[in-house]
């Protein structure tokens, strides 16, 4: 029944060009969100988890034709924004020693709160010569690094999502000699636990579609079993989230709070146990600091001591950032803190727009083009057609 | 005062801005524009200068940079071309003649430039444009990225179109796919491995389309513009800028090619903000905006389509995007330096 | 950042894939067990990360089917409204063949 030669078109087909079912799905949820108006719940909000969850809300425009009682606020959902400041300001130095350092497009960016040698990011380095290259991905790098002897790092920011790939390059043995990496990897659970403490009330989760792919529907168990709050896990299309909220909406009405896989065409309650196993091989667990937030346990990793000469900060003779030694990491005024853990909006930020633009970004949310800034200032967000 | 960035060269918000700051602000304004005539005064695609009262000089310069030179669907050379003579149409003007000035980097192959003269007339042939005079330069090694190529384009025109004259009720038409040449551009910088040649630029010259309409349906073309640095986003804001309205558009009936969205979505690209270079928009009067599409559908341009309309008059220009789903989202200007994510 | 980017296995080269995006080929890693030509799978920064189940990838529908049903039976949602999701539905399964 499934169009097999594509599901890519069955893709686009079903959950993302499909204006009518996208109309019954709103209109579900007005019905829904009308019985809850009447058990006297007025207003419900829904906090997503991720970068990209946040980009289909604004992309699609969900918020113009959801009924205004159903607030979406976005939390600690990209881990470019997240990247503490301290390991910038060793990428920038590490490149104006001449050793060079690989970035993803969305760090190149990034600024550090302590200038080192008057300059605040990888761009600004590379402008006054330091050795900074962006990538596509980590095999480019691999290639790049293995043309010269050149020492080089990769700022290896990333959750879940994105450690497989580290970890299969390093069990496959194929690193370069001259080749190591600032790991700056963060787990999403550990932080959706933190934000729901602290934040206050939130009536929903949606969490991350291909974060889970790896992690499985079972590492949000908690979300319902300590916390009670309905927790879906959403695919990207809009119509997936649109139905994510339908759920999310359902179970508050009947009082129930599970864990429920909407993506189920990419999703197992397990995950992928052989992604999993590979990132266990390489990297453990450790506590690990949120920029603008702090030390969260469990929430990052760390090579394990056999890997250890892969580390670029050992390698280097730079310190691991510790509990004690960090400190507040955002620039003065800049309240990303905030809008990670979705207690403001963006346009709450005096700077938004002002100071702070997707150009002339001053704090990280603007950076990444997952940030919720940057996605709020591309797409003006929570605008509402009259 | 700062430096310059890359940023300002995209032709986004920043450029803009830059251009208003440092050029336009510091000429007086009588030194804008010759009287009866359009210049900086009202940026479009061209200027003109009043020859009688019926018949402007459309005159357009332009420099053309891209990297890499040689890129699927065509050159700089071919660029460059079409591009002088898009620009002249989009004013209403008939392209007659133009001048270049090429200038090169030390070490450049002979062989190179000839390929690449050769694409020039090439476009100048089909079209009917004579090449009337130019110049050539040679800079120092290092000093110039291999070649850059300014052309000035000449034309004439009985009536102007001046964007800044769309009214509400406008049909907002696209003569084509859109994107084709950013693509074309970054797939091959990014050296991937191509299945087939599906992403090839469409750069040409619209003379073929544009000269029958704007003879036929002058007066009521009421904006055209070829949406090339910073794509349709580019172009639509600009429109409700000068024209003080609100445009929307419907996601859903904006052409583009398969291949070109899946590459875009590879590469976490936008494409409403990626160049076209054969493609025009036109902002229209309602009742004729069925023929001309007709007309543009029977001149080979098949894939034309009504995107959109004008809706009101306002303050603040805005560009609205009817999505997919049905839902709305404010479509800016693009800002920055366009880099992939991977996130 | 977990642009996830969905594409069609062409080939299986030792440990990785030849993944087709719509045109445009990549070879990429992979982190799926015994992936096989025409899997479809989902692409983030170079590697797999999961396979495109066929089988449940409808399932998400039942969640709108569910709600809607639960809506007629309390009657808030009228029976025509709910014919018309699941003759939506079936619309575009059948089209799909
Ligand atoms: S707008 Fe800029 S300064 Fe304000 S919170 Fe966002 S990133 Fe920080
Ligand atoms: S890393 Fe993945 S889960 Fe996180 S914000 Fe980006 S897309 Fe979402």
């Amino acid at each position: 029944m499934l169009n097999r030669s594509d599901l890519r078109i069955a893709n686009n087909r079903f959950f993302r060009n499909n204006r009518e079912l996208a109309l019954k799905i709103v209109k579900i949820i007005e019905t829904l969100s009308k019985n809850l108006n009447r058990k006297g719940v007025d207003r419900v909000k829904i906090m997503n988890f991720c970068g990209t969850h946040e980009w289909t809300t604004t992309h699609y425009g969900l918020r113009s034709i959801l009924p205004e009682n159903i607030e979406l606020v976005a939390g600690p959902g990209c881990p470019v924004c997240i990247t503490p400041s301290y390991y910038i300001e060793v990428a920038v130095k590490l490149s104006l020693e001449g050793i060079r350092v690989y970035t993803y497009g969305d760090a190149y960016k990034l600024p550090a709160v302590k200038s080192v040698k008057e300059v605040k990011n990888l761009a600004e380095a590379r402008s006054i010569g330091g050795e900074v290259s962006i990538v596509y991905s980590l095999l480019d790098a691999v290639k790049d690094a293995k043309k010269d002897e050149r020492e080089s790092v990769f700022l290896a920011i990333g959750f879940e999502t994105t450690y497989p790939i580290y970890a299969s390059i390093i069990l496959r043995n194929i690193v370069p000699r001259n080749f190591s990496f600032i790991v700056v990897g963060r787990l999403t659970p550990p932080a959706a636990r933190y934000a729901v403490e602290k934040v206050g009330r939130v009536d929903g989760i949606i969490a991350p579609g291909h974060v889970s792919t790896v992690i499985g529907g079972e590492a949000w168990k908690m979300l319902s079993e300590d916390y009670g709050i309905p927790t879906v896990i959403s695919g990207f299309e809009p119509i997936d989230v649109l139905i994510s909220i339908a759920e999310i909406l359902k179970q508050i009405y009947e009082g129930r709070s599970d864990v429920v896989i909407e993506y189920t065409r990419a999703v197992s309650w397990h995950g992928n146990v052989l992604a999993k196993k590979m990132i266990e091989e390489v990297f453990e667990v450790c506590d690990a600091a949120w920029r603008g937030i702090g030390f969260i346990p469990n929430s990052g990793y760390r090579l394990r001591r056999e890997y250890l000469k892969l580390d670029g900060l050992h390698l280097y003779g730079f310190k691991e950032l510790s509990e004690r030694e960090w400190s507040y990491d955002l620039s003065i005024g800049c309240r990303c803190g905030e809008i990670i853990l979705g207690k403001i909006k963006p346009v709450d930020c005096p700077l938004f727009l002002n100071k702070c633009t997707p150009n002339v970004p001053y704090g990280p949310c603007m950076v990444s083009s997952e940030g919720t800034c940057s996605i709020w200032a591309r797409s003006r967000t929570g605008w509402r057609v009259k | 005062m700062g430096r310059i960035t890359l940023a300002h060269g995209s032709g986004g918000r920043e450029m803009n801005q830059l251009l208003e700051e440092l050029i336009f602000r510091k000429i007086p304004s009588w030194m804008k524009f010759v009287e009866g005539g359009l210049g900086i005064d009202f940026p479009d695609d061209a200027a003109a200068i009043p020859i009688d009262k019926e018949r402007y000089i459309v005159v357009t310069t332009d420099s053309y940079t891209v990297s890499p030179i040689f890129f699927p669907g065509g050159d700089i050379g071919r660029l460059a071309a079409s591009g002088t003579i898009n620009d002249v149409l989009m004013l209403g003007g008939v392209p007659i003649a133009a001048l270049d000035s090429i200038v090169v980097e030390e070490g450049f192959e002979e062989e190179v430039l000839e390929k690449i003269l050769e694409s020039i007339l090439t476009v100048f042939e089909s079209v009917d444009v004579k090449l009337i005079g130019g110049d050539f330069k040679v800079m120092p090694k290092g000093q110039l990225d291999k070649i850059i190529i300014s052309m000035v384009g000449l034309g004439i025109a009985e009536h102007l179109i001046i964007d800044k004259n769309l009214e509400v009720g406008d049909k907002i038409i696209v003569s084509g796919p859109i994107a084709e040449h950013g693509v074309a551009i970054y797939a091959s910088r990014e050296e991937l491995m191509l299945e087939d040649s599906q992403l090839r630029s469409d750069v040409k010259p619209l003379t073929d389309l544009m000269i029958p309409i704007v003879k036929k349906y002058g007066r009521d073309i009421h904006a055209a513009s070829d949406p090339t640095r910073g794509g349709l986003a580019m172009t639509l804001n600009n429109w409700a800028l000068s024209s003080n309205t609100t445009i929307v558009i419907d996601e859903e009936k904006i052409p583009m090619r398969e291949a070109v969205k899946n590459f875009c979505e590879m590469l976490g690209l936008d494409p409403f903000t990626l160049a076209s270079e054969g493609v025009a928009v036109l902002g229209v009067a309602d009742e004729v905006s069925e023929e001309i599409l007709q007309q543009m559908h029977s001149a080979g341009y098949s894939e034309a389509e009504i995107i959109g309309e004008v809706r009101a008059k306002e303050d603040m220009g805005l560009v609205i995007v009817k999505t997919s789903i049905g839902g709305y989202r404010i479509l800016e200007q693009p800002v920055g330096e366009i880099v992939p994510r991977i996130c | 950042m977990c642009w996830g980017v969905y594409g069609k296995v062409v080939e299986v080269v030792g440990e990785n894939v030849k993944v087709d995006f719509g045109g445009v080929v990549k070879e990429v890693f992979s982190a799926v067990d015994e992936l096989s030509p025409g899997d479809f799978v989902i692409v983030h920064a170079g590697i797999v990360i999961s396979k495109l189940s066929e089988e449940d990838f409808l399932d998400s529908f039942k969640y709108v089917k569910e709600i809607a049903e639960k809506l007629v039976e309390e009657g808030e949602f009228s029976i025509e409204e709910l014919r018309e999701i699941d003759k939506l539905v079936k619309r575009l399964t059948s089209s799909e063949k």
